[in-house]
């Protein structure tokens, strides 16, 4: 990349392992400022190996991580986090025992409580659902209302990158329009996305630029358009 | 819940507010006057009375009644505080002529500060600590020390517990970080066997003998634990003693709160339920868990410091694992993650197994089975852990209500 500042997230030549047992080879990856990238790939292809060593939550063998053109490798989980990287995953459960109102202020955990006022404002008013179950404990939430909660406190503290690891993961076909709703309009305030998907036609239909991992490799990336026509999206057996 | 939520501005007009200050007054009254009747009393009394309110607080929390009256508190918070204080210094003036009642009032408070401090672990950060006897061991031990064999004050020694636990909490501490759940408690039982080993084998600090005369608190000669006359009546040897132990109690209760409401409650809560959630909501986890283990370790420390100097002796038999375990057994059956429960917790156990004395052959008998229907009938204890509601507690609306904002929205 000739201009550094353009990507929000640059990964080159990334390896890690499970133990003895390689998953990722020599991933190279770059996340465009204010656009949504997406990463397809089949179960067990390493997406999210990927995502968790983004976040240093697997260790990396070796590569090199930038965000915003500063090197991240040395950094802690908790670091990353604070530089502005944020994550909804299902691996990165809501808090059951809390209410929606502290998941969210959770999400805040690292801005003044004057700021956190005004951001929840614009949470409410993006995400109404939660409005409404405001003191209610997240336990109670249905699965939607769950994945709803994950993204709104991710994005809570305005991330320089937002991940999301297959935010349509068991949801009903109605509620996976309604998340990918909330992609187009977070993309609309020029948030840089990691969208990390099997559903290759969704994806595609909010990403500008993409990637697919097959056997812990990227075997294909382009622009969205370019990845639609490949082969990997035409071919069902991915 | 309705309670809780409403916010201080509209719970009523000045007529259904005066009765609630006196409604304030009149509970703290009441638990203040039940704490006292259950320490005076002759077993039969006070153990009648214990099953009462053990019955009582499990009605009023099955019956949601328990938020009303938390609503209440937070409501009134200063009065609240200010009148606990106040009946809680009549307590060691009405025992002040019974030498063994003051004598299980002052363990209960002790008991009660070690509990505060296995409550940030087990309560709030769910990492059962199997060793809090052992923190304990080393403030007595700290205490014995610098008081026996440096000859110092015992205030010195009170700050070495304090500084000493702190290391330890933070040394136990760091196993923690690698392990979890089972494996964690494991790591701390074996801790805590050791440390009863070690303190055996040390020639230095008495061995199996422990050490004797371990002096008394005092403030400028004035020791605090002894017996006093005044107007012709003698008063326990306990009397100073207790007013210092239950100042020092709302000290470290009030510390307790705090950090309980605060971002590191918050965060220790959050390790609880979901350590990857947590950590990728910006959490460092290493470091809360650190923190728990620390404040747990000095909390435990004064408490055996204050318990050294009581006793003025201190010896291996006193921090064993059993301890260990009656400590985790009070945590448990007060509420985990309230420090209110937990003070009720070891306030009642303490009271228990003192008058049970009485006959000491079904001593052992009575309070299993206790523990065992408490478990059965409310694994969360007697006063369970509430749902957060930061605004309520702080008397301010941190966030605008649908109703408020839909109410901005038209007149903007």
């Amino acid at each position: 990349m000739s201009d550094a500042v353009a990507n929000v997230l640059e990964v080159s030549e990334l390896d890690t392992s499970y133990g003895r047992i390689p998953m990722l080879r020599g991933v190279s990856l770059n996340v465009p400022k204010g656009q949504v990238c997406c990463v397809l790939g089949a179960n067990g292809a390493g997406k999210t190996t990927l995502v968790k060593a983004v976040l240093n939550m697997v260790k990396a063998d070796k590569g090199t991580m930038r965000l915003e053109g500063k090197s991240m490798d040395s950094w802690p989980t908790h670091k990353r986090v604070e530089s502005g990287i944020a994550i909804s995953a299902a691996a990165v459960g809501t808090f059951h025992k809390m209410t929606v109102e502290d998941n969210l202020k959770m999400g805040a955990y690292y801005i003044d409580e004057s700021l956190l006022r005004e951001r929840l404002v614009e949470i409410y008013q993006s995400f109404p659902v939660l409005r409404e179950r405001l003191k209610q404990r997240a336990g109670t939430l249905s699965g939607g209302e769950r994945t709803m909660l994950a993204i709104a406190r991710a994005v809570v503290n305005k991330p320089k990158l937002l991940i999301l690891d297959e935010p349509s993961l068991g949801l009903a076909p109605i509620m996976v329009e309604e998340v990918f709703e909330i992609i187009r309009r977070l993309r609309a305030t020029q948030m840089s996305i990691l969208l990390v998907e099997q559903n290759a036609v969704k994806a595609l239909s909010v990403a500008s630029s993409g990637y697919v991992i097959q056997k812990g490799a990227i075997v294909f990336s382009g622009t969205a358009d370019a990845l639609g026509k490949s082969e990997f999206v035409e071919n069902p057996v991915m | 819940m309705t309670d809780l939520n409403r916010s201080p501005d509209s719970s009523g007009s000045q007529v259904v507010r005066m009765p609630e200050k006196i409604l304030t007054i009149a509970c703290n009254l009441l638990v203040f006057t039940l704490a006292f009747l259950m320490l005076r009393l002759p077993y039969k009394f006070s153990l009648t009375l214990v099953a009462l309110v053990i019955v009582a607080l499990l009605y009023i929390e099955r019956s949601g009644a328990i938020n009303a009256v938390f609503s209440l508190y937070i409501r009134n918070k200063k009065l609240a505080a200010l009148s606990a204080i106040i009946f809680m210094l009549a307590i060691p003036v009405l025992l002040a002529r019974f030498r063994y009642q003051s004598h299980i009032a002052v363990m209960s408070v002790i008991y009660a500060m070690v509990c505060l401090g296995v409550n940030f672990q087990m309560g709030s950060a769910n990492m059962v600590n199997f060793a809090p006897a052992a923190f304990m061991g080393i403030g007595a031990y700290s205490m014995g020390v610098v008081t026996v064999k440096l000859g110092v004050s015992p205030w010195f020694g009170l700050l070495a517990s304090i500084i000493l636990c702190a290391a330890a909490g933070l040394l136990i501490g760091l196993p923690t970080l690698r392990t979890k759940g089972y494996y964690l408690s494991l790591v701390t039982m074996a801790l805590q066997l050791a440390f009863t080993q070690l303190i055996k084998n040390i020639p230095y600090i008495g061995g199996p003998n422990g050490l004797s005369g371990v002096k008394a608190l005092n403030i400028g000669g004035f020791s605090l634990y002894k017996s006093y006359t005044f107007f012709g009546a003698k008063l326990a040897p306990h009397f100073f003693y207790l007013i210092f132990c239950l100042l020092t109690l709302t000290v470290l209760y009030y510390v307790a709160v705090r950090v309980s409401i605060s971002r590191y409650g918050l965060a220790l809560n959050n390790i609880a339920q979901d350590e990857i959630a947590a950590n990728c909501l910006g959490v460092n986890v290493s470091r809360y868990k650190l923190f728990a283990f620390l404040i747990g370790a000095v909390f435990c420390g004064i408490g055996g410091a204050l318990y050294a100097s009581l006793t003025s002796f201190v010896g291996p038999n006193d921090f064993t694992f059993a301890r260990s375990l009656i400590f985790i057994c009070m945590v448990i059956l007060g509420g985990m993650d309230n420090p209110a429960g937990v003070l009720v917790g070891a306030f009642l156990l303490t009271v228990i197994t003192e008058k049970l004395r009485d006959f000491s052959d079904y001593a052992q008998l009575i309070y299993a089975l206790l523990l065992v229907i408490i478990l059965v009938v409310r694994p969360s204890g007697l006063i369970p852990k509430r749902v957060r509601n930061y605004c309520a507690l702080f008397g301010r609306e941190l966030l605008p209500s649908p109703q408020q904002q839909d109410a901005e929205n038209k007149s903007s």
